[in-house]
């Protein structure tokens, strides 16, 4: 039922901000509102169509991992 | 310009104490006992006072480039290549944090309020207000702050007094029994939610009208919102006791649920929930707005508004994914995120201020 | 806006439109079981749960004569878990139970000695359920049996606990009303044991759970307040009398108000009534001895007189009286005391205070508190004033055998 959802909802901002992007000769900003609704299209597909996508906090929490330590050890 | 608005000192001080407030006011309290456990009232003092040097420095490095914000100068202090790497961070900071908070009244709601209701619906409703309030620009959002602000501390003044029939002074004792060490380990907590994410209103401070005092604003909203977190924590220890306080998910609404005065004013903990409420929503909404406008201005952009309804998808599914449960967000919010937080709110920004000053010397 | 744009925000209006006319998992009282009262038993490794489930047509006021009862009590033994038993209910049940609710927790004694921590952990997580019913020890008996005695005076029998627990407590003192917060909390803490109110059946169960108890003048089965249990940790270990619970009460400052009878010093009994009571618990150290100060405070007036020769309107009379009285508070006080050290058990709260004051003190106490509270020297001091001597101030007994 959610991909449902997520394809009228991506169908509806396109038909309701497209045209007036187009309108307005506005290039840069079309190509990048396209990238993102792409970007958020298949992100929200994969999620409702329950494809495991990797978590960004488990890669923050490797990224900072060094600090936590120190901290860590600081205050253990 | 990108945004043409501009908000008052005053308006600048509500969104600060309001942002601050803003999921802070439900996490705070039980992360904090759990390391200083009765003293963490004390904790959360040292950590608004810790809390105001960080804003200091943010309104120093503000104050070098009153009409530009972090995304424009950035790339001024650290070069083209750097400065925009630096923007970009932080953008994906900001949405981030989005996520997060968006997860938070998420989360408040189906564990609280409505449990069968999908999480999906509540981050879908919540997301068309946010997109809307954030297109509508920073003008709009100040004067929304303005008119609700009353009602904010009108439901925290009901909160505070009606729950003081049920405290008790015993629960506060021994007082210092924490080290020093446990309770800087607690203030970290108070620092890291929502001090280092003050870092934000870089992306605002340039709109305010009045540049030259708009310090004495940004440093009081942060202040009052910290007393507010402090005095909500001490309000949660001398009520549920430290335990139970971090045993709670959500020890402020438990803490609402405690109300009770004679057998006609009780179970108005829903009309506390609009604290949270409200709060989050600015929190949520500034976070929002600088994720846009920042990639707006990143990219040379004529307008950031387009750009709102993809980034809140994404948002949403990020939301969604970030914590599978609510264990791994306790130990991500007492473990990683401080340190996360520290890079954006404390790291960098006193890089870029050293360089700034190193360069006009 | 094109035409094209006006359309897509009127399909979205349209579409708001099935989104907001309602709440999503909204329960209408007709679907709902009102449960009042839960009480939990163990047979052997099972928890056997009872709910008294209120029968809400039978409630309202102006439907007179009805043959039916106003409450239902299900019970089903099964679930391994509490959560489970809960949820096997609706297999007999018509609806799901609606526990937001509940007024008491009943638990009966053997589960009670077995350790009640179990219990408690569903009740606190359980989002639906508040934290403001109280607890109390079916001493006996199972709590099973307590729930099914109905009651002639409250159409909810659940309601007749509460209100008089409620009164009990506030009125006498001899129980004491503790919610699932206070509970946890004294379980957790190391410095404080759980001290709960005790209830019991006076006649034969069986009779209790039909009928016919509604409809005599002098229903034969009632369900009774009955001093309080005395936890160690989550197990029961032991029972206070009513001259101990109150004594308990007193030391915890929980007095609201009570009757201390004392003899006059002719014979006969006067009663006075506590209106005020302040008590003070604190640790003190005694040539690095430790040892307990409790200071209780009262004030009250005089109730009732039935001596013979003491002059009431005698200043010396009155000081007299209070002397008399603080020597019965700190009798019970006492007993109390010695109860809870038989028991090992620290209900008091003992520890908690040597924590809060003297905690370099109570570190390496902590551990082992069990057995430093048996031999912790307490030392009690009570002080009543009297105010008031009533509406009277002489009695006329004393007229009718002066002359």
């Amino acid at each position: 039922m959610w991909i449902i959802i997520v394809i009228f909802a991506v169908g509806i901002m396109a038909a309701l901000q497209l045209p007036s992007l187009n309108k307005k000769k506005l290039r840069k900003e079309r190509s990048v509102y396209l990238l993102l609704l792409f970007i958020a299209f298949v992100l929200a597909s994969l999620e409702s169509l329950r494809i495991k996508i990797p978590n960004p906090l488990d890669a923050v929490t490797i990224a900072v991992k060094p600090i936590t330590m120190v901290i860590n050890y600081i205050f253990q | 310009m990108l945004e043409n608005g501009q908000i008052s000192r005053q308006q600048l001080f509500i969104l600060v104490f309001l942002f601050s407030l803003g999921s802070a006011i439900l996490i705070v309290p039980s992360a904090m006992a759990l390391t200083s456990k009765q003293d963490s009232w004390i904790s959360a003092l040292l950590g608004v006072l810790l809390g105001m040097l960080l804003l200091v420095l943010y309104h120093s490095l503000g104050k070098s480039f009153p009409n530009q914000n972090l995304v424009q100068y950035s790339e001024i202090i650290a070069g083209k290549f750097v400065g925009r790497l630096i923007s970009f961070l932080y953008l994906t900071f900001f949405l981030l944090l989005s996520a997060l908070v968006l997860r938070n009244i998420g989360d408040f709601m189906t564990t609280i309020v409505m449990p069968e209701t999908p999480i999906q619906a509540i981050f879908i409703l919540f997301m068309v207000i946010i997109v809307m309030g954030a297109g509508l620009g920073l003008e709009v959002i100040g004067r929304a702050a303005e008119i609700f602000l009353p009602w904010i501390l009108l439901l925290l003044f009901i909160l505070i007094v009606f729950i003081m029939p049920q405290m008790e002074m015993n629960r506060l004792y021994p007082i210092f029994e924490a080290s020093v060490k446990e309770m800087i380990k607690g203030s970290l907590t108070i620092l890291g939610i929502p001090y280092l994410e003050l870092v934000i209103f870089l992306m605002i401070l340039p709109y305010v009208r009045q540049t030259n005092k708009r310090g004495n604003a940004f440093l009081w909203g942060g202040f009052l919102g910290g007393l507010v977190l402090s005095i909500i924590t001490l309000l949660c220890i001398l009520v549920l006791g430290w335990d139970f306080t971090s045993r709670h998910s959500f020890p402020s609404y438990t803490l609402a649920k405690k109300i009770q005065v004679g057998e006609f004013l009780q179970r108005i903990e829903v009309m506390m929930a609009v604290i949270w409420f409200l709060t989050i929503f600015f929190k949520l909404v500034l976070c929002f707005y600088a994720a846009g406008l920042g990639l707006a201005q990143l990219l040379r952009m004529q307008t950031y508004r387009p750009l709102l309804p993809p980034l809140a998808l994404i948002t949403v599914v990020l939301a969604l994914i970030v914590y599978p449960n609510n264990v791994y967000f306790r130990s991500f919010a007492s473990q990683t995120w401080f340190s996360y937080a520290l890079i954006f709110g404390f790291i960098i920004p006193i890089t870029l201020l050293a360089i700034h000053k190193l360069k006009k010397n | 806006m094109s035409i094209r744009t006006k359309a897509v925000w009127l399909l979205l209006v349209v579409i708001e439109l099935f989104i907001l006319t309602g709440c999503w998992n909204r329960r209408e009282l007709n679907e709902l079981s009102i449960a009042s009262a839960f009480g939990f038993d163990k047979k052997k490794d099972q928890y056997q749960l009872t709910v008294q489930v209120i029968n809400a047509s039978e409630i309202s006021a102006n439907k007179s004569g009805g043959k039916r009862l106003p409450v239902i009590t299900q019970q089903l033994a099964g679930g391994a878990t509490i959560f489970e038993s809960m949820r096997e209910l609706t297999k007999t049940t018509p609806r799901k139970i609606y526990s937001s609710h509940i007024r008491i927790v009943v638990i009966g004694e053997k589960l009670a000695r077995e350790g009640i921590a179990p219990v408690l952990d569903i009740l606190s997580r359980d989002h639906e359920l508040r934290t403001d019913f109280y607890f109390i020890i079916a001493k006996g008996t199972k709590a099973e049996d307590i729930l099914k005695v109905l009651t002639p005076l409250e159409k909810i029998p659940s309601n007749k606990l509460y209100s008089s627990l409620n009164s009990a407590q506030n009125s006498w003192g001899v129980t004491s009303k503790i919610d699932l917060h206070e509970l946890i909390f004294d379980l957790v803490s190391k410095g404080k044991d759980p001290a709960l109110a005790a209830i019991k059946i006076s006649g034969d169960p069986e009779i209790g759970e039909s009928q016919k108890n509604l409809d005599s003048v002098h229903p034969p089965v009632t369900q009774e307040y009955d001093g309080m249990a005395v936890f160690h940790e989550d197990r029961l270990v032991g029972w206070l009398n009513p001259f101990e619970s109150k004594g308990y009460n007193f030391i915890r400052g929980q007095i609201k108000s009570t009757i201390v009878t004392v003899g006059c010093p002719s014979g006969g009994k006067i009663s006075i009534e506590l209106l005020r009571e302040n008590t003070k618990v604190k640790a003190r150290v005694n040539d690095g001895k430790l040892n307990m100060e409790v200071k209780i405070q009262a004030e009250g007036n005089i109730g009732e007189v039935a001596c013979g020769s003491e002059d009431i309107s005698n200043p010396e009379t009155i000081k007299g009286l209070e002397l008399a009285a603080n020597k019965e508070i700190e009798r019970m006080a006492s007993a109390s005391i010695t109860k809870a050290k038989q028991l090992k058990s620290d209900i008091f709260g003992f520890g908690n205070a040597v924590h809060r004051s003297h905690r370099q003190l109570w570190y390496p106490l902590e551990k082992e508190w069990d057995e430093h509270f048996v031999h912790l020297p307490v030392n009690i001091e009570a002080e009543l004033s009297i105010r008031q001597t009533g509406s009277v101030v002489e009695s006329f007994l004393q007229k009718m055998k002066g002359d």
